[in-house]
Formats: C-alpha cells, structure tokens, sequence
C-alpha cells in the first residue's frame, strides 16, 4: 500500500465495509480499522456451539473493554455499568450488547432482518401532528421529519438488496400486480434477487392464524441467501443462526458481501485489532487530518489521510466524536432511540422444533404499523409490524426465557425444559422511544476503559407513551396467540430493564440545518468538512423496522457522495444506468 | 477407600481449580438444581462438575474467589445452622439452604428475586452476599454444564439434550424435517466432535453446504 491514504474508514461493520469496498472499487486508497479481528469463514465452521457464542458472547464487546454506563434520567447522578449486559457470570448476554467486533461488525451474528422503511417513517414527526393534534407528542420530544424522502433511498435500497443479497418477495413491485401479500409495502422497482427462505411448521401456523383474523400475512425479507447467490451457500437452516456467524456465507455479513470486492481491487487495505480512540484536527478545525489508534499490542499508531468516515456504531461514533473534542454546536450524543421488542413467546399444541431453521424465516404483519395504528388506537404515537420468530433456539437461551411462573430450579425447572422445550415459539416486534431531551449518550465522567479513554454514558428511560406502543402490539399478539390456539404464552414487559437493543440510532443526526444536526444527508460532518460520520446514528426518527437495510441504503449514498458518483438510475436489462455512468466518472 | 467418581463427557476425573472436597460440594448443589428424575439425567452424571471446574480453571478466571470463598462460607453456614457439611444433609434440607440463599423453586408471577442488595440481611451476616453469589453462580454454570457441548466435559453421552430434545450440531435441516409433524426425537444426536469428524473426511465441504443430508 502507498503512503497516501485517500479514506480511513474506522469499523468494517454494516456500513463501515460497504463504503470502505465502493470506494476501493472505485480507486481511491483506502484503510479500513477494526477493533476485532478480520474473520474467516473457516473461523466459523464448527460454530454450533451455544456455550461459545451464547454464554460466553465470544463476538461481542465486553464491560470490562468496552465499557458503557447507564442511567435513567439525568437526575439520577452518575451511571452505573450496564446493568442488564451482565449476568451472574459477569458475562454479557450477547443480545443486549454493541454489534461484535471484527470484519462484518453486527452483520455477522445478526439475525439478518430487513426492512425498508415504508414513506410515512420519513416523516413521522408531520404524520403524528396532524394526525392527532401538535399536543400529542410528549413534552421535551425532539423527533423531527428526515430531511430525505423514500424516493430518495429507493435506488439505494434496491441497490442494497441486490449488490449483498436479500431473500424475500415483495407486495408493491413496478410491473408485478400478482405481488399483493402486504397492501402498505412502499413501491419498489423490482422485486428481491432471491424467494423467501423456507417456513418451519409453526411459522405457517402463525401466518394462517393471521389469516383467519383478517390480518395481511407476508413473508419477512431476510439478508440471508436463501439460494446460491454470488458464490455464497444457500441458507442450510441449521438452527445456530442469531447470535452465531454463518458457516456456509448464506447469511449477508458485510466481510463476505461487500469487503472482498473492495480487496479485489486492491485500492483496500483491512487492518484487524485496532482501537481508534482519536479523530485527529487541522490547526483551524475545519479539517481532519487522520486518527490514531492503538494496535494489537498497545502501540499507539498515527494514521493519516485525506479524508475520515466514522462507521463504528452509532455509540462508538458519539463516543469518538466526543473524545475527539468534535462537539461545537452540542448536537453530538443527543436524540438517542432504541427498540423495545415486546417479545411474546409461547408453546405450541404440536412440536415447533425450535432448533431449526432461523429466526428470520418468519413471517410478518403490517396491519398495525406505523401512523396505521392510529385507526386502532389513536392515543397509541406509532405502530410496528408484528413479526414471527419460528426459530433458532438452543436450550441454554430457552433456560433463560422461561416463564415467571415455571419452577428455576430442581425438578420442576428439569421437567418443564424436558416437556416444553420443543414446543417453543415466540413473536416481536420492535417499538422505538420517543427521543427527548432526556435521552442522549454523553461521556462517563469518571469511568475508563482499559487503554485509559473516557466511556461512554447513556441516559435513557422508557416513557409513559413509549410503553403504550408495546402495549397494544402486545394486545395484538394475544389475538394471535388465542387464534394459533397455543396452549400456554408469556410476555415481556411494557418497561424491559435494558436500554440497548444492539438497535440504538439518532446519536449523530443528519439534517440541513447546521446548527441542529451533526452531519448532512450523505453523513459529511458539518463541523470539518472531510469526515463523515454513517451509520443508524444519522436517523432523525426510528420506527418499527430493523435499521441495517436503511444503514446499508444510506452508505451508498455516502459512497457515491464521496466518490461524485450520480445516483443509481432506473433498472436496464444491463442493469442500473447509474453504475454503467460511475464506471467511467470516478475521480480519483 | 475406593471413589465412584462421576466424570467428565471424556471421561476423564481430574480437576484443574476446585479441590476434591470443593468438587463433591459444587455437585451436590448442582444435582438438586437439575435432580436426576429417575432417569438418569441429573447434573452429576452429566458431569456439571467438571464443566465448572475447567470454565473456572481457564475462561472465567475471575469467578474463582467466589467458589473459594464461598464454598468455605457454605460449611460454616452449614455447620452451625444444620450441624453438618452440606454434602452431609439430606436432599431435603440442602434444598433448603439453596432456597434460602437463591430463592424459591417458584417465585410469584410477577415478581423478581431479589438476590442482591438486601441491606438489613447482610448486617446481621456478612457471609450473606457470597453466599447468594455462589449459588446464583452454580445455576448459572449448572444449566450451561447441562447443555453444553461435550467438548466443554459436560453434558456426558449428551445426556441434557436426550432429555429435552435437542439434536445438537447441525450442519442444517431439510424441508422433511422442518415439516409438520415431524419427530425431532427420531434426528440423531450429533456433537461438534462429530461435525469434525465429517470436515476431516470431506475436504470439498459437500456435506456442510448441502441442506439434504439427513
């Protein structure tokens, strides 16, 4: 690699691997940091192991190195370390923790749902207010509309869904008028590149269930290949799937879908095991001119180039940002929103087999979601889609959502996992908390990490009508669960006891006005003009979708925006005449 | 004096943390969190205890003192509130002395245990929090020992998994099998010893990618 680096991309996740990757393939020279390590997929071969990855959370961030504080209000003093993130065995629970480490970030143990947000998601803020009167939203709210449209995002998401391969079926597809499943699908120009992955048994008791209540079942998209797709497996429903890297590439993780297109090109340079802990500034700081990073061994290194692009994260982002003294207008950190899943789980008359399959081979409603719940319950801010979770349960995860009311020790606890466990089946959905002035991240005052870098601190509290929400979908699910005929169910509160979700968005807002947000639309830091900052940090609402499809259609944008590339046009036979145009127009 | 040993899924019996004393202790405990019902799968033929012993002999290092020192609060407890060791009580009353420190069998629906911060208890004994942190230890690392693979010396001839149904390491399922009404019971149970094995004898990765093996 020569000296001159065009772009540092700091974190190889989600958004962090594709604009890394678009922007080699597209000449510039490119280093790509990552805390983790730069995995394998024979790392991950004989990854059906729930102690591994389950108990022990080997692919997640721990509190001892990554530690994060939390609080409920900002009148409740100093935080306290995550307090849902560790266990007896001061181990994490590897659902509620920031995406893994290492090459593919969160890609790689997510469940792999996506979603494009439907068009009254982007305006959320309008839809409300006039829907149910100014006064609706609660006091101290700060939700405002996107400053982009889903026209904007549309060629983006289609380029997401066939440049890293999504399975699924649409409903709202140009050209198609048989595609029907779900009337309040947004229009797309064509379908996905792949059907939907194979149903288990209690899936398709759910969607018929739906059915029959008048409900529109449709199958849930999923980032994971449901047929062979670019050189990558079919998915093999093996059953270790959430929480668990793939062992045959079926599942779309960013350092198999996106890294090694950038390294063919030879323009992307992967360095593993390092610890970014400073945005470096020109003199005037209006610039930046690198970062530097701890290596493997502790050494601190200095890196410079010519630009920077934050991808670590919507925490680690503020947090950086915040470490970095990059904070002049005050915006960096606040708005922060997270998803409540009002997880339902039941058991089911015949076996559900729950250790096939995987969780996002699922079916879906969206009768309820969005500004469509307002027709239901008007004191009810927003809906979300109701999603089935068929699958992907192994026994020591079950041992830990059993029922209050099942015995959690000594014969009885024995008899209820030898009787139920195959029985097992469960559905979510995902609610958003209002952002408010009370919820934002800051930095810890007095905590540190090991390498002496302040932690991060978050403040966030579930509000009265955050809790609403998860309320009605419960009640929503209740109808189902009676209609499936399961015959016992169990659910989680309207107030759960963790604030992260590995959902967290909103820390690093994008908008037009500079004085209010932190970066542009395409994530270009309005404070220094050669560092972006992407990822869900930049959402200026979150609803009741998964965040990655919009993260990955987002980095696109910033990738075409970086390079000066025009976005994608309409669909060709040859394909987009936007990528046909860039062959001949980069820059660099 | 000759000793029944449980073992280890290897079948190995030596220990690399607790001591002897220490190891009989941490299995009868964990024999009453997930009692053998008669047939045959309880904790100690599953070889909890030596799940336990190597997870905090190597991984988790720092759970070390909690065993020691607890252990050790554990006979104290035991002597004067019982007048024996707990491995010398009848199953009744070690059930007894771990509902006192874990909590009941069964809490009121609704409700949360309350395993920590029970300010007034632990003036009147200081051996109060490690002993509730020993045995919210133990369930922990019992049903992990349980269910884990084998390869981690629990879980014994998969011992866990028959009882509830679980198959184990799967390189992935067929349409058949995640059909309705299909026996999970009848799949054979596989570990990741013999997932290995087939990567050894299939260097084209042919079975792992194929989704029609059954």
């Amino acid at each position: 690699m020569t000296s001159k680096i065009d772009a540092i991309v700091v974190g190889a996740g989600a958004s962090g691997a594709v604009i890394a990757s678009e922007l080699a393939q597209a000449g510039l020279k490119v280093v790509c940091l990552d805390k983790g390590p730069k995995h394998t997929t024979q790392d991950f071969q004989l990854k059906q192991d729930e102690i591994r990855y389950y108990a022990r959370g080997s692919l997640v961030p721990s509190m001892d190195t990554d530690p994060i504080t939390w609080r409920e209000t900002s009148q409740d003093g100093d935080g306290e370390l995550a307090p849902w993130a560790a266990g007896p065995l001061g181990t994490a629970n590897p659902l509620h923790l920031p995406p893994s480490l290492g090459a593919g970030g969160g890609t790689v143990h997510w469940g792999g749902a996506c979603w494009r947000f439907r068009e009254t998601e982007f305006r959320m803020k309008t839809e409300i207010e006039e829907r149910l009167g100014k006064s609706a939203l609660p006091e101290g709210h700060t939700l405002v509309d996107w400053p982009i449209t889903y026209a904007d995002l549309e060629p983006y998401y289609d380029k997401a869904e066939w440049e890293l391969g999504i399975s699924g079926r649409g409903s709202n597809v140009a050209g198609r008028p048989e595609l029907d499943e779900n009337p309040w699908e947004a229009r797309r120009q064509r379908d996905y590149p792949m059907p939907p992955l194979r149903q288990g048994t209690a899936d398709i008791e759910f969607s018929e269930a739906c059915s029959r209540l008048g409900y529109h079942p449709f199958r849930t998209a999923a980032a994971i290949a449901s047929e062979p797709f670019k050189g990558r497996s079919g998915c093999t429903y093996c059953g270790f799937c959430h929480g668990y890297p793939c062992h045959v590439d079926a599942k779309t993780s960013t350092h198999v879908a996106a890294l090694p297109y950038g390294e063919a090109s030879g323009n992307l340079e992967v360095r593993e095991y390092c610890r970014v802990y400073k945005v470096n500034r020109s003199r005037d700081g209006a610039r930046v001119t690198g970062v530097s990073y701890y290596d493997a061994d502790g050494r601190s290194v200095d890196l410079e180039a010519d630009r920077v692009v934050l991808a670590c994260y919507a925490l680690e982002n503020a947090r950086l940002l915040l470490a970095s003294g990059i904070n002049a207008n005050g915006q960096v950190g606040k708005h922060l929103m997270t998803h409540a899943f009002g997880f339902f789980m039941g058991l089911t008359k015949e076996p559900s087999n729950p250790y096939m399959g995987t969780l996002v081979a699922s079916t879906s409603i969206e009768d309820f979601s969005g500004e469509l719940v307002h027709e239901h319950d008007p004191t009810v801010l927003w809906g979300a889609p109701i999603i089935s979770w068929p699958g992907d349960y192994q026994p020591i995860e079950i041992a830990h959502a059993m029922p209050p009311s099942a015995p959690r020790w000594g014969a009885g606890f024995r008899d209820w996992m030898r009787d139920n466990y195959s029985h097992v089946w469960s559905m979510y959905s995902q609610t958003a908390n209002i952002p408010t002035t009370d919820t934002y991240v800051d930095l810890d005052p007095r905590r540190k990490d090991p390498w002496g870098q302040p932690a991060l601190r978050m403040t966030h509290g579930w509000g009265e009508w955050d809790q609403k929400m998860v309320e009605f979908l419960l009640g929503v699910k209740r109808k189902i669960a009676r209609e499936m005929g399961l015959t016992y169910w169990w659910e989680e509160t309207t107030k759960p006891d963790y604030h992260l979700s590995t959902h967290e968005v909103g820390t690093h807002r994008m908008g037009e006005d500079p004085t209010i947000s932190v970066v542009d639309v395409y994530g270009r830091s309005h404070e220094c003009e050669n560092l972006y900052v992407v990822g869900g940090g930049q959402f200026p609402s979150y609803h009741g979708y998964n965040p990655t499809e919009t993260i990955w259609a987002m980095a696109y944008m910033t990738a075409d925006s970086i390079i000066g590339r025009s976005a994608p046009g309409p669909v060709t036979e040859h394909g987009h005449v936007g990528d046909r145009h860039a062959s001949h127009n980069h820059s660099h | 004096m000759t000793v029944d040993h449980s073992k280890a899924a290897d079948g190995l019996t030596a220990l690399t943390f607790l001591n002897d004393a220490e190891a009989r202790t941490v299995e009868a405990i964990a024999e009453r969190i997930i009692p053998d019902g008669g047939d045959g799968a309880g904790a100690a033929s599953a070889g909890v205890v030596y799940y336990i012993d190597r997870s905090i002999g190597g991984v988790s290092t720092h759970l070390q003192h909690v065993y020691r020192t607890g252990l050790r609060a554990l006979d104290r407890y035991c002597l004067n509130e019982r007048s024996a060791a707990y491995i010398g009580l009848t199953a009744d009353d070690q059930d007894g002395v771990i509902r006192h420190f874990l909590g009941p069998e069964q809490t009121e629906v609704g409700t949360t245990p309350q395993l920590f911060g029970d300010e007034e208890g632990e003036r009147d004994d200081a051996d109060l929090p490690i002993l509730r942190r020993l045995f919210a230890v133990v369930r922990e690392h019992t049903i992990e020992g349980f269910f884990c693979d084998p390869v981690y010396g629990g879980n014994r001839d998969a011992i866990g998994w028959k009882l509830v149904g679980f198959p184990g390491a799967y390189w992935g399922y067929t349409a058949q099998q995640m059909g309705p009404g299909f026996d999970g019971r009848s799949l054979p149970i596989k570990t990741l010893s013999d997932l290995r094995a087939q990567l050894q004898s299939l260097p084209d990765n042919s079975t792992f990618t194929s989704n029609q093996e059954s």
